[in-house]
């Protein structure tokens, strides 16, 4: 027997000690007697350890959950950032409609005004840099545009219809050199012709010696030419250029117009005019002396 | 004396991390069962009555520090010990892959019976999936962190373990 005990020990003390287990368990889980000799004194050994190293953990845990919040406080600020960028986009949005608004309203308080027929177009391109000042509008034919009518904005006139199709029509403006506008200025009553300068402003045109021109004085649209309608801003006299001799006298003009931001344009059919055109003062219109360039 | 010191120490160490650290990390799932590793290297090489009680006693620490059945660990770690030894007399297990193998077949032991505990001794209610996670990550630590915590302990015993295995039987 002591023999068998020596040889197997191992085994016959495993065998012993899962009994006892295996009893311990099924007296502690039963809710009987609790089992459990050990324990007290397990627990004051573990509980030192224990505490270190939930200490040592609680300072690891603190430098994860910073990590995890800076984490956070990137992944925040990207979204931010995402947002202000939208939101500006928006905001880019709204300013854009609110001017666009801004614009077709005065655009129709200006068609409101209008005596005749009326038709509000989109200026679709217009070359400012060329050889000629032209802008092209997104309506035509289809849309009663026809040749030779006035094109005019809320700030002022524009220019004339030179071509048509049945969807676009092509404008002849203000500044082209070959463009030629009946005009009188506000203060003085001087009467005189507008036509495009070489560079980017206008010149008055064919205002007799002895009426009165000022710089700053307003020039605006005779009605007479049969064209425009009375009393639209052309522009501003910026110099007055007296002749030496003959009987006219010229000015340089700022128009009323910044021709690089315009985008509505009112299309105007022509007046019933209330004087007949006077043939000196009258040029004619580029649809008059040929086809369009 | 040198083996119960280390033991003693490797266990509160093993049964402090158990149980105080998985709460503490949130990316870790489990715990590494360190205990069992401890366990089946006592199985492996140490064949002795006292192997078998060092191998109890640290199912009773860890009934401690963590049961809410004192027996449960007292029991899975003397079963593993029982197998582990009984493999190692029979088997040539003194290589890094057949360690890492008989602490594998130790969790699977430890797997199988604490699951049979939770079918047999917990009426209804037993969270079966979160359980089996528990203890396949605890597993998988373990089978990781095998290599490494047997070069501590061989460091630490101060001899090779296969001339210790061999003085043992």
């Amino acid at each position: 027997m002591v023999l068998f005990l020596r040889r197997y020990s191992v085994l016959t003390t495993t065998a012993l000690l899962l009994a006892f287990s295996l009893t311990m368990l099924v007296a502690n889980t039963r809710g009987g007697r609790r089992i459990d000799p050990l324990g007290a004194v397990f627990l004051e050994i573990v509980t030192p350890g224990s505490r270190a190293l939930s200490a040592l953990s609680n300072v690891f845990g603190q430098a994860w959950d910073s990590y995890v919040g800076l984490v956070g406080v990137r992944q925040e600020n990207a979204w931010l950032r995402k947002r202000v960028r939208e939101l500006e986009a928006r905001f880019d949005r709204m300013a854009d409609l609110e001017s666009q608004s801004a614009r077709l309203q005065a655009l129709l308080d200006l068609r409101d005004s209008m005596p005749g027929q009326a038709v509000a177009a989109r200026i679709t391109s217009a070359d400012l840099k060329g050889l000629f000042r032209t802008a092209t509008l997104n309506k035509g034919e289809r849309d009663g545009i026809a040749q030779g009518m006035a094109v005019v904005a809320p700030q002022g006139a524009v220019g004339h219809v030179v071509a048509t199709s049945p969807n676009a029509a092509r404008v002849l403006l203000l500044e082209d050199p070959s463009s030629g506008i009946d005009a009188i200025v506000q203060r003085s009553r001087a009467r005189g012709i507008v036509e495009g300068g070489s560079g980017s402003g206008c010149v008055l045109k064919y205002v007799k010696r002895r009426d009165d021109l000022q710089p700053g004085d307003r020039v605006v649209t005779s009605g007479l030419d049969g064209i425009f309608p009375k009393g639209i801003p052309i522009g501003e006299i910026t110099a007055v250029i007296p002749g030496e001799r003959g009987l006219f006298q010229s000015a340089e003009l700022q128009a009323a117009i910044d021709f690089s931001k315009l985008e509505e344009v009112l299309v105007v059919a022509a007046p019933a005019t209330e004087v007949p055109p006077s043939p000196q003062r009258v040029r004619p219109t580029p649809a008059e002396r040929g086809p369009a360039r | 004396m040198r083996t119960v010191v280390v033991f003693a120490i490797a266990g509160a160490l093993g049964a402090a991390i158990q149980t105080a650290l998985p709460h503490r990390i949130p990316f870790l799932p489990a715990a590494p069962d360190l205990i069992l590793v401890l366990v089946v290297y006592l199985g492996l090489h140490f064949h002795s009555a006292g192997g078998a009680l060092g191998a109890f006693l640290l199912g009773y620490l860890l009934d401690t520090s963590a049961g809410i059945a004192p027996g449960l660990s007292c029991l899975t770690m003397t079963l593993v010990f029982g197998v582990v030894y009984l493999l190692s007399r029979r088997l040539w297990m003194e290589n890094p892959v057949s360690n890492v193998a008989a602490v594998a077949l130790g969790e699977g032991l430890k797997v199988v019976t604490v699951l049979l505990f939770f079918a047999v001794g917990v009426p209804g209610g037993v969270p079966w999936l979160s359980l089996a996670r528990t203890l396949g990550f605890e597993a998988l630590f373990a089978v990781l962190l095998t290599p490494f915590i047997f070069s501590a302990l061989d460091a630490q015993l101060g001899r090779p373990r296969a001339a210790r295995a061999r003085e043992a039987d």
